[in-house]
C-alpha cells in the first residue's frame, strides 16, 4: 500500500561520509573475506563515520561511542566470514554495533538514561545556531515523543533504511511485532502524543 | 466548518483494510475511501520526512570523532588478532601440553633418598622403638580392651540377643526344616 521508498539521504553520506558504491560493495567484501587486507581498510574508511553516529546515538558520548565503534570494526572483521556479501555490510555492522553497545552498558546505566551530549554543547555561535534550528527536526520530537525501544525502531527503519527482515533480526523480535513498532510510532508522531 | 483531517482511518476502515490488503483490493478500497487515502498520505510523508530529516539530525547531535579517530581505527584494524584455534585443534594442544607436563614430572622428580643414608645405629634404634611399642600392644592394650569389652553391658546385652536368636534358629529348624534323605523314613514302611 506504501509506495517505494525514496534513495536513502544516508546513503549520500552522512557527516562528510565518502558516498559508498552499493554496486562494487559485494566484490569488496568478498575480496575483504579472502584476506585482502587493502579491501578490509576500505570497508572501516567507507562505513566508520556511519558506526560511529549510530553509536553516538545510543551512548551520547563521544569517547564511548569512539571505543565501541573499534570493537564493533575489530568483532567485524574477526568475523567476515559471516556475512552475506550479497546484503548491505552496513546493516551487519549496525547489528554489531548495538549487540555491543549493549553488552557495553549491560551492567552500567541504560542508553536511553544517559545524558544527552549534543554536538552543539562545544560548537561555535553558528554551529549553536542551527542546532537550536534543528531542535524541531521531526527526529527530535521523535526522541522526545515515543519510548526508547520505538525511537530505536524507528531509526533503523528509515534513518539506517533497514529493511524490516534484517530490523527483525537486529532487534531480536517478529517482522509483525517490527511492523506493530512502526506503526504505534508514526501514529504517535503524527499525533504528537507522548505514550502512556 | 469542516471538522480537521483525521490522522487515523475510521474504525470501519481499520477492518476492510485487512481484508483488501489480503485480496489484492487495497487499491480498490483507496479509490472509494477518502479517509485511508488521507490517512495512507500523511504515513507516506511522515515516512519520507524521517528519511529526509535522518542527516540533519545525525548532524546536530553526533560531534566529529575526535582528532586521529580514523587513524587509529585502522592500526587496530590493522594488528593482527591471535589465532583462533579450532576445537581439535585445542583439543591436540591441550593433549600435547598435559603429556610435556607429566613427562616432565616423572624426569625432574628428586631422587628418593638411598638406603645407605640410614646408619646401622638408628636401624637397630628404630627396631627397638617398634618392639618396645609391639610389647606395649600384646601386654597392655589388648587385655585392657578384652578386659573392657567381656565388663561392657551392651556387649552382655548383644550376647544375650544373639543366644535367644540363635535357639529360635534352631527350633525352626528343628520342626519345620524337612530332614536329609538318609534319616526320611521310607515311604513302604509308613503305616496306613
Amino acid at each position: 500500500m506504501t509506495s517505494a521508498p525514496p534513495a536513502s539521504p544516508l546513503a549520500a553520506g552522512s557527516l562528510a561520509e565518502p558516498a559508498p558504491a552499493a554496486a562494487e560493495e559485494p566484490a569488496l567484501l568478498r575480496a575483504a573475506i579472502a584476506g585482502d587486507a587493502g579491501a578490509r581498510e576500505e570497508i572501516v574508511r567507507r562505513h566508520h563515520r556511519r558506526v560511529y553516529a549510530y553509536l553516538h546515538q545510543m551512548t551520547r558520548h563521544r569517547e564511548d561511542a569512539e571505543d565501541l565503534t573499534q570493537h564493533t570494526f575489530i568483532k567485524a572483521l574477526r568475523h567476515l566470514d559471516r556475512v552475506d556479501p550479497d546484503r548491505p555490510v552496513i546493516h551487519w555492522l549496525i547489528t554489531i554495533a548495538r549487540n555491543t553497545a549493549l553488552n557495553h552498558f549491560r551492567d552500567g546505566p541504560r542508553w536511553s538514561e544517559l545524558p544527552e551530549e549534543t554536538a552543539a554543547d562545544t560548537a561555535s555561535p553558528a554551529r549553536h545556531a542551527e542546532h537550536t534550528d534543528l531542535v524541531e527536526n521531526l527526529w527530535a520530537k521523535a526522541r522526545r515523543l515515543l519510548p526508547a525501544r520505538e525511537f530505536e525502531v524507528l531509526w533503523l527503519r528509515f534513518g539506517e533504511e533497514m529493511p524490516i527482515a534484517e530490523l527483525a533480526r537486529t532487534v531480536g523480535l517478529t517482522q509483525i511485532h517490527i511492523k506493530v513498532i512502526i506503526h504505534r510510532a508514526r501514529h504517535r508522531l503524527l499525533k504528537g502524543e507522548c505514550p502512556p | 466548518m469542516n471538522p480537521a483531517p483525521s490522522a487515523s482511518p475510521r474504525l470501519l476502515c481499520r477492518v476492510v483494510r485487512p481484508w483488501h490488503a489480503a485480496t489484492g483490493g487495497a487499491a480498490r478500497h483507496l479509490e472509494t475511501c477518502a479517509d485511508c487515502r488521507a490517512h495512507v498520505a500523511a504515513t507516506d510523508a511522515l515516512a519520507r520526512a524521517l528519511r529526509c530529516a535522518a542527516p540533519a539530525w545525525t548532524a546536530a547531535v553526533t560531534p566529529a570523532p575526535s582528532t586521529g579517530f580514523e587513524q587509529r581505527l585502522l592500526r587496530a584494524v590493522r594488528e593482527p588478532a591471535a589465532p583462533r584455534r579450532s576445537p581439535a585443534a585445542r583439543l591436540a594442544w591441550m593433549t600435547a601440553t598435559a603429556l610435556t607436563t607429566v613427562v616432565a614430572v616423572v624426569l625432574i622428580r628428586p631422587p628418593a633418598p638411598r638406603a645407605s643414608r640410614i646408619t646401622d645405629a638408628e636401624i637397630e634404634a628404630l627396631t627397638e622403638t617398634v618392639n618396645a611399642a609391639s610389647r606395649g600392644l600384646v601386654e597392655k592394650v589388648i587385655p585392657a580392651t578384652g578386659a573392657l569389652a567381656a565388663d561392657n553391658p551392651m556387649q552382655r546385652e548383644f550376647g544375650a540377643i544373639y543366644a535367644d536368636a540363635r535357639s529360635a534358629v534352631g527350633f525352626l529348624a528343628l520342626n519345620f526344616l524337612p530332614l536329609p534323605p538318609a534319616e526320611a523314613t521310607p515311604s513302604s514302611a509308613r503305616p496306613f
